[in-house]
């Protein structure tokens, strides 16, 4: 067992480094709470469209014809991506900007149909109640250093979770699990229910807390990418000047020479060159897989802009495909409703624990651990004591 | 999970940290078995995750009295 002095090592870890994030992480779950749901409220919001009925296997028109109808549409933009959704096969999204180089907050989503090449929707990404939740959950309104700051405000989290378990062992050491000691005191009844709450949820919630501080680091990870292997995979064209727009090759070329290359795959999405995603002479098509697991995973294939051939592929790298597989992990949108409602209940259970945690610290700040863990002796007296417990854990003379 | 088990040092550990390991290693299980397939995989990740939710709920419902 614990000696008194590790016991007060880990109840300040526990009391600081909660302290600290408690704020912010239920700002986290609150806002977490309705993008778990984003699908489908998207939907209500009319900010999603379904595709209209048509009759099953109507052939897709040319890429070529799509993107000319994106082009149509907002006539002076310039593609950054284009993309699908697996679920979705025929609607093709299409991210337009002003330049190619423009950041991801200025991207103007334009929806069309495969099929016809009919713009469905131009979805207002910028505005709205699910444009505030989700900027909130993900940098505060204030870009990396906000990402960051979240990442930090997690990491303190997974310390607060792991601290919370060590101090788990002396405070049941008297009870059955589940005790919820409802009739002696408010305080002991939100202690047992803090404990109780926060030791059943504590493997979904390190994982869902540590794969959103992976998640905050995505824009690093992606320079790291382009530094580490985009840059050795495009060193045959350094110096050459960039792809006009206006000699861009086809890009159903482009997806056929990614297909070629990449036998059983499919594209996920194609970056066009220039953006952040590609180099300044290649489009970068993301060829995805067909499995569940597989189809979350990416592989590059980097393809000649202007004359559509295949310049290289590779592997993704492991800190690549770490994010990729963090992403459903945090999400919890890889196992249909039920899992999205059983992610808001625990979501819901989080808050809990960490208001019940807050209220514990306001109700019983002036008490020492010692005290504390005293009470929760004292109030097992009736079962005779059988083990040498530290000195600590006796309750201190009154 | 008796409280008059004889709560000595190894096993009282156990004792504490039993239906913990266990709930833990079911979230675990429901975690990672969604990701690897759909349908069956998808169910036994609805039953693994829902379990510790159950769990809070009966013994929230109904105390154990301390």
């Amino acid at each position: 067992m614990m000696t008194a002095r590790t016991i007060r090592i880990w109840s300040a870890t526990h009391k600081w480094t909660s302290l600290i994030c408690t704020a912010f992480m239920l700002l986290l779950c609150l806002t977490g709470l309705p993008l778990i749901f984003h699908h489908e409220l998207d939907h209500l919001l009319g900010n999603e469209v379904e595709p209209p009925e048509m009759a099953a296997g109507t052939p897709h028109v040319s890429l070529d014809t799509v993107i000319a109808a994106a082009k149509a549409q907002r006539p002076g933009d310039v593609i950054q991506y284009v993309g699908w959704d697996p679920d979705e096969p025929d609607i093709v999204f299409v991210s337009m900007a002003k330049t190619v180089d423009a950041p991801p907050s200025e991207l103007k989503p334009v929806v069309l149909d495969a099929r016809t090449a009919k713009v469905l929707n131009e979805p207002k990404t910028q505005e709205g109640f699910m444009y505030v939740m989700f900027t909130l959950h993900v940098d505060l309104f204030a870009g990396l250093p906000g990402k960051l700051f979240l990442g930090a405000m997690g990491l303190l989290l997974v310390v607060a979770i792991i601290s919370g378990v060590v101090l788990y062992a002396p405070f049941m050491r008297k009870l059955t699990f589940g005790t919820v000691r409802v009739q002696k005191s408010r305080r002991l009844k939100w202690l047992d229910t803090h404990n109780l709450l926060g030791v059943v949820t504590l493997v979904w919630a390190l994982v869902v807390g540590f794969t959103g501080v992976i998640n905050t680091w995505a824009d690093l990870v992606i320079q790291l990418w382009r530094y580490d292997q985009l840059a050795t995979m495009v060193a045959p064209y350094q110096g050459k000047p960039p792809v006009a727009p206006d000699r861009l090759a086809s890009l159903d070329r482009v997806v056929a020479t990614a297909r070629e290359a990449t036998p059983g795959m499919t594209p996920s999405f194609i970056a066009f060159p220039g953006t952040l995603f590609s180099s300044a002479h290649h489009h970068m098509v993301a060829m995805r897989g067909n499995a569940p697991l597989t189809k979350r995973l990416i592989r590059p294939v980097l393809v000649d802009g202007e004359t559509a051939a295949l310049t290289d592929t590779r592997e993704l790298p492991w800190y690549l495909t770490a994010l990729l597989v963090s992403q459903p992990l945090h999400f919890g949108d890889y196992g249909g409703m039920p899992m999205k409602i059983i992610w808001a209940l625990l979501d819901i259970v989080t808050i809990i624990v960490l208001g019940s945690g807050l209220y514990l610290w306001v109700a019983r700040r002036r008490t020492s651990v010692e005290a504390r863990l005293g009470e929760t002796v004292e109030e097992d007296r009736a079962i005779p004591d059988l083990t040498p417990a530290p000195v600590a854990l006796r309750r201190p003379a009154e | 999970m008796n409280r008059t088990s004889s709560p000595r040092a190894g096993n009282g550990l156990w004792r504490i940290f039993g239906v913990p390991t266990l709930l833990g290693v079911m979230s675990a299980v429901g975690l990672i078995s969604a990701l690897l397939g759909d349908d069956v995989w998808d169910a036994l990740s609805w039953l693994t995750l829902g379990i510790p939710l159950l769990v809070i709920g009966w013994y929230v419902a109904r105390p154990v009295r301390g």
